[in-house]
């Protein structure tokens, strides 16, 4: 059983995860919102897709949001190449659900995104939202459109956000936080 | 690769928490002050730690409890100097000279206190070396969450101890006085009979190997029980006063009810005088009637008042006569206890030939007089002992071939029986991840999630 829930100095410590394809903007994402510098472990690009960023981060991204005196909410930023995927099942572990974000301007991203979408929802049943980063707010037509092409259930949230906007990252992981809650009210009425 | 940063921007706690989370195997390195510790996870969770890395305070420590011979220590030393990656403590593991549950026990002590000392560094760098190993592991694991849990409680306690003595360098005693029957544990005992009123806590700490929370927290629970003392610091009135000096000093206000200052006879010979005079007065009678140029002479080394016979100038005995009491201008009383030469007339063998002179001498105790003489500390208290620690209790017998039964090994590979999550050896059995489905911890309920959802909004 994973443990979703950690004692931080006595207190808890919960834990998020920020996936999505390369460069889709989970480093900046985590930036906007943590409260301490981000621990990010990222390296210059040395293959074919350095075209596309000059570094990229290689094991993960580490922000901090102190909820109170003892509660904290953790967010784990996946590597987004492929070869370091052995590390979002070490990630996942304890995670109460996962947000995917996908770069809304790359179609590629999309494409990269669904493979993603399907390996997480394999290895962990935790609710999850998926965030479309570069699109405009009003844009629903992109919305329906990725949901179509990730095969996202109409009962999970597919929004748009923009990851260099704290209200805009905010109201993501508000999305996650109350898919979080339904599906506990959820479980807790089926017992 | 390596993580690093400063531990401004990243608490202890949360890089603890990174490390758990990812599961990672390395040594955290951490520079404060230019002190140096180091936390050992393996499969993110803690196999040892050290808040001095130029020590061995494991090793320290065993050896603190009495725990290690000298040839084992020798040995280990030997062996951990030559060999690639092995610390003094598994090198004792592996020589089977202590006993691995012990050890576990004392590792596990040790790495719950060096967290409490690195958790106390607001400032400084730490470097995460991934794959280090640690040395010294002797098949601890530790999760983050019960270490972070532990060093919490202490922390918690810490303030209130920490006012009991107050500074490392805080030096205790013993108090002349308790107030109730001691009453001691094994562990508050050996930490006591180290205390000598010269010894700091630091020296304390050092001597026992226990650790600065441990040390302090026993010192400071035999202060408020009254069987030790903080003295005070340097510079402070009573610094300079042990309690020898303070019972000598309250000894001394008693003198006034205690009579004539006692002065300590240095001469046997006024002993002689006395006892010499006692036996003369007791023939005073004899003496009278039959020589005055004795009695004369008598009278004149009278020096018991008590015991003196008066005798007047015509040889009558008149000692209820005060008109017939004869003047003794020329020979005052000797006070008594007042040092005494001897007299030519005391000096003299008594009318039997007896030489009562030699005869006091003869029953006059050898060795120094105490009775009110002096006192000199070093004296009074003896040069105290280092303590004695319990005789180390072999496990087998070292006096010929060690039994093959006896030797311990250090498994280093999961046993095909081990179970899942298993503790086997130097590491655990991590649960194979890929085999089971990640669900949400059902312990996450609506309570949790609504202050998750307050405090983010609040952002």
């Amino acid at each position: 059983m994973a443990t979703a829930r950690a004692r931080r100095r006595g207190g808890q410590a919960v834990k998020v995860v920020v996936t999505g394809p390369f460069a889709a903007g989970k480093t900046t994402l985590i930036r906007t919102i943590s409260e301490i510098t981000v621990l990010s472990t990222e390296r210059g690009i040395t293959d074919s897709t350095r075209k596309r960023k000059a570094e990229t981060t290689v094991a993960m991204d580490f922000g901090r949001i102190t909820i109170d005196r003892d509660l904290v909410l953790y967010l784990f930023g996946t590597p987004g190449q492929d070869r370091f995927d052995f590390m979002w099942e070490i990630l996942g572990e304890g995670m109460i659900g996962y947000l995917l974000l996908v770069d809304a301007e790359r179609e590629d991203s999309v494409q990269e995104a669904a493979g993603i979408l399907e390996a997480f929802r394999t290895m962990a049943r935790v609710p999850y939202v998926v965030a479309l980063n570069r699109a405009a707010a009003d844009d629903h037509t992109l919305v329906e459109s990725v949901r179509s092409r990730l095969d996202v259930p109409a009962d999970v949230a597919v929004l748009t956000c923009d990851a260099t906007d704290k209200e805009s990252v905010k109201n993501v992981l508000l999305a996650l936080l109350y898919a979080v809650l339904d599906d506990v009210e959820a479980k807790a009425v089926r017992v | 690769m390596k993580l690093e940063g400063s531990l401004d921007a990243f608490s202890l706690p949360d890089i603890f928490q990174l490390l758990s989370f990812t599961k990672k195997t390395g040594g955290l390195h951490l520079a404060h002050d230019g002190a140096d510790g180091v936390v050992f996870f393996a499969g993110g969770q803690v196999t040892g730690a050290s808040a001095d890395s130029s020590r061995q305070p494991l090793a320290r420590r065993l050896v603190g409890s009495g725990s290690v011979a000298d040839e084992v220590l020798s040995a280990a030393v030997e062996a951990a100097s030559t060999g690639e990656r092995l610390g003094i403590v598994r090198a004792f593991l592996e020589q089977g000279a202590v006993d691995s549950e012990l050890l576990r026990r004392a590792a596990t002590d040790q790495s719950v206190d060096a967290v409490f000392d690195l958790l106390r560094w607001r400032n400084g760098d730490f470097a995460f070396v991934v794959d280090e190993t640690n040395p010294d592991d002797v098949g601890v694991t530790l999760s983050v969450e019960s270490v972070l849990a532990d060093t919490e409680a202490r922390g918690v306690t810490w303030e209130s101890v920490s006012a009991v003595v107050p500074s490392p360098r805080a030096v205790l005693a013993m108090p002349v006085v308790l107030p109730a029957e001691p009453q001691v544990s094994r562990e508050e005992w050996s930490l006591l009979a180290l205390v000598d009123g010269r010894r700091s806590v630091t020296d304390l700490v050092d001597l026992t190997g226990s650790g600065q929370y441990a040390v302090v927290s026993t010192l400071a629970a035999l202060v408020q029980r009254g069987l030790l003392e903080v003295r005070p610091a340097e510079g402070e009135d009573g610094a300079d006063e042990d309690h020898v000096a303070v019972v000598l000093r309250r000894q001394a206000l008693l003198a006034p009810l205690e009579g004539q200052p006692f002065v300590p006879v240095q001469e046997p010979a006024a002993t002689v005088v006395d006892d010499a005079v006692k036996a003369e007065a007791d023939t005073d009678a004899e003496v009278a009637k039959t020589d005055t140029d004795t009695d004369a002479e008598v009278a004149k080394t009278d020096t018991d008042t008590d015991t003196a016979t008066d005798i007047d100038t015509d040889g009558d005995v008149a000692a209820d006569d005060e008109d017939t009491v004869q003047e003794e201008p020329s020979t005052p009383a000797v006070e008594v206890g007042a040092v005494q030469a001897p007299t030519p007339a005391a000096a003299e063998p008594s009318d039997d030939g007896t030489d009562e002179r030699e005869l006091a001498s003869a029953s006059a105790p050898a060795g120094p007089t105490m009775l009110g003489g002096a006192h000199v500390p070093q004296d009074v208290v003896p040069p105290r002992p280092e303590p004695f620690l319990p005789r180390r209790q072999a496990d087998f017998d070292e006096t010929g071939q060690r039994p093959a039964a006896a030797l311990r090994t250090v498994p280093t590979q999961v046993a095909p029986s081990a179970s899942l999550g298993d503790v086997v050896g130097a590491t655990a059995t991590a649960p194979d991840a890929s085999s089971s489905v990640i669900e949400r911890d059902p312990n996450v309920n609506r309570s949790l999630m609504l202050r998750l959802i307050a405090g983010v909004r609040g952002l």
